[in-house]
């Protein structure tokens, strides 16, 4: 580190701790990813039974499973369009703020969520869906439901939408108004001159060029959604069981790593095979 | 005909806006005006107001303990992940090509893995080494989270980094150490520094990946916010959380300061 070495071995050196961290981490994601194979095992102890897909087989057929990757892909889903729809206008409005004083202030009202601790921003969601909590009490002040009457908006798929579209927003924003930020005015002036009301400016020229920070904005949506814990955890309980959910129950309270370990990969697979949808699309939108 | 419709447009845009931000700040602000309510458990709107909950935070062990152990558990990633970020990042910048570019996606690549497949897969890692759970299984989870974000923050600002000034020290003789600690460091430290923020955030606050590696007698503030919570209904999480979101608050204060939000966060600085 001292430079007496060839500048070669050094930026060698350099990377042994990034290299490091990287071997240990691989090692220990392939050592769970073989516990798949073996059809029983547990925490604790060498993992056992016969070698085979039997657990694959036993995750893919199981309804359970199925209902839980089921619903994973339902509530990724709304969550993915929700935010996206919530998140546009916010990012279009960062962006396009002729004042930097106000840019900056957008973004700081974006960011105090983000920053704030995920598992304070799900109990304050609690208080507020609750049975007693901030919107049955405002349906009930203004008569929409009875005085004594509530609507369930805890522990089912509602609460888990609204909790996902909550938790991915900041990151949709981010994403979204970081790819509009070099995004050429040019094209829109020139179809406004040519005389496009604001309408058809905004949905055939503004939002065709913003199609690749939207997709990257959904993906990262999806994929967020997808693999979310603490959200069906505190507002769906035992009622709504997400892919993550399912991996936490198997590993650590039915003691059944070869399925939780099964469930990792098909987590895994999921994220890489959206990530590499979203390039194959990307790529055959710039080429269309 | 046209008008009309782009008022219901604008209309729209508006009622989406405001939308968004009640969704990110009613239930926010409902927390901190449940931390003074004075009733035994969560009722809206409170019918008494008393501080007496704030004092419970510090009377009960759990969330000071727990809040020392997250401290402690982020002031040992942060310089790791920052520190092996840091060094890889400049390793591989410094020699540019086909293999810096695969190595650059394969440090990149911890981010695909969903946090609980990272918590489970460091448990069963530190079973097997016989390490156990506990607060250096924590601190190695929350490394192979972290670090890709540190690694790419100063990446970031390496690219902005002018290579001439590298030939220029080294036409004059400047050992390659002494050029990077005087010259190349210096100038992108904002990416360190912005590196250093997200890797400490990260850790402070993350619940999936640690949930698999608390032990009886350790566990991060999350996690104790989240126990808590299971058993209890009065207002002690209210404060807790009203006291986090103060410190959040602080958090993005001082990265405008330090930073500005709008590089921080990746939307350019195109105004600086």
């Amino acid at each position: 580190m001292t430079g007496s070495r060839g500048p070669a071995l050094d930026s060698r050196l350099l990377l042994l701790p990034a290299l490091l961290v990287f071997a240990a981490f691989a090692a220990a994601l392939l050592d769970l990813l073989s516990w798949s194979f073996h059809a029983t095992g547990r925490i604790g102890a060498a993992p056992s039974g016969e070698l085979g897909l039997s657990v694959y087989a036993r995750v893919l057929s199981d309804p359970l499973y199925l209902s839980a990757l089921a619903t994973t892909l339902r509530l990724s889903a709304v969550a993915t369009a929700g935010s996206l729809l919530l998140g546009l206008p916010i990012a279009f409005w960062i962006v396009r703020t002729p004042s930097a004083r106000m840019r900056a202030t957008l973004i700081i009202l974006v960011a105090v969520p983000f920053m704030t601790s995920l598992i304070v921003r799900l109990y304050a969601l609690l208080l507020a869906l609750g049975n007693n909590g901030l919107v049955n009490r405002a349906l009930q002040a203004t008569g929409v439901i009875a005085e004594n009457d509530f609507i369930p908006l805890i522990r089912n798929e509602t609460s888990v939408a609204i909790g996902l579209v909550y938790f991915v927003l900041p990151f949709v924003v981010f994403t979204l108004a970081g790819s509009f930020k070099r995004f050429d005015r040019t094209l829109e002036e020139a179809a406004a001159n040519l005389g496009a009301d604001e309408l058809v400016v905004l949905f055939r020229v503004t939002l065709p060029l913003m199609a690749p920070g939207i997709l990257a904005a959904g993906t990262l949506a999806f994929v967020l959604a997808g693999t979310a814990f603490a959200t069906p955890l505190v507002l769906g309980g035992s009622a709504v069981r997400m892919v993550a959910n399912v991996i936490y129950d198997q590993a650590l309270f039915a003691q059944n790593l070869p399925v939780a370990a099964a469930l990792s990969a098909v987590a895994l697979a999921f994220t890489i095979a959206c990530l590499w949808l979203a390039g194959r699309l990307g790529r055959w939108g710039s080429n269309a | 005909m046209a008008r009309a419709r782009l008022r219901v447009a604008v209309g729209l845009l508006w009622l989406l806006r405001i939308g968004a931000f009640v969704l990110l700040f009613a239930p926010i602000a409902l927390v901190i005006a449940m931390s003074f309510g004075g009733d035994a458990y969560a009722t809206f709107p409170p019918r008494s107001w008393s501080f007496k909950w704030y004092l419970n935070v510090f009377r009960r062990d759990e969330f000071a303990s727990s809040f020392l152990t997250s401290l402690t558990v982020a002031a040992l990633v942060t310089p790791i992940s920052v520190g092996i970020g840091t060094l890889a990042a400049y390793g591989l910048w410094r020699r540019p090509g086909a293999t810096a570019r695969a190595l650059e996606s394969v440090f990149m690549s911890p981010v695909l893995l969903p946090l609980v497949v990272t918590g489970l897969a460091v448990l069963v890692f530190v079973n097997r080494v016989g390490i156990g759970t506990g607060i250096p299984a924590i601190v190695g989870a929350h490394v192979a989270i972290t670090f890709p974000y540190a690694f790419r923050a100063v990446l970031a600002a390496l690219g902005r980094y002018d290579r001439r000034l590298d030939e220029a020290a080294a036409s004059l003789k400047v050992r390659p150490f002494r050029t990077f600690w005087h010259v190349t460091l210096p100038l992108i430290r904002p990416g360190i520094v912005a590196g250093a923020m997200f890797a400490f955030v990260m850790s402070f606050d993350d619940f999936a990946a640690t949930i698999f590696l608390i032990a009886p007698d350790t566990r991060t503030l999350p996690i104790a916010i989240y126990q808590y919570m299971e058993f209890n209904l009065d207002p002690t999480v209210s404060a807790v959380s009203s006291l986090l979101v103060v410190l959040a608050t602080i958090g993005v204060l001082v990265v405008e300061r330090v930073i500005g939000v709008d590089r921080f966060f990746g939307i350019g600085d195109s105004t600086r």
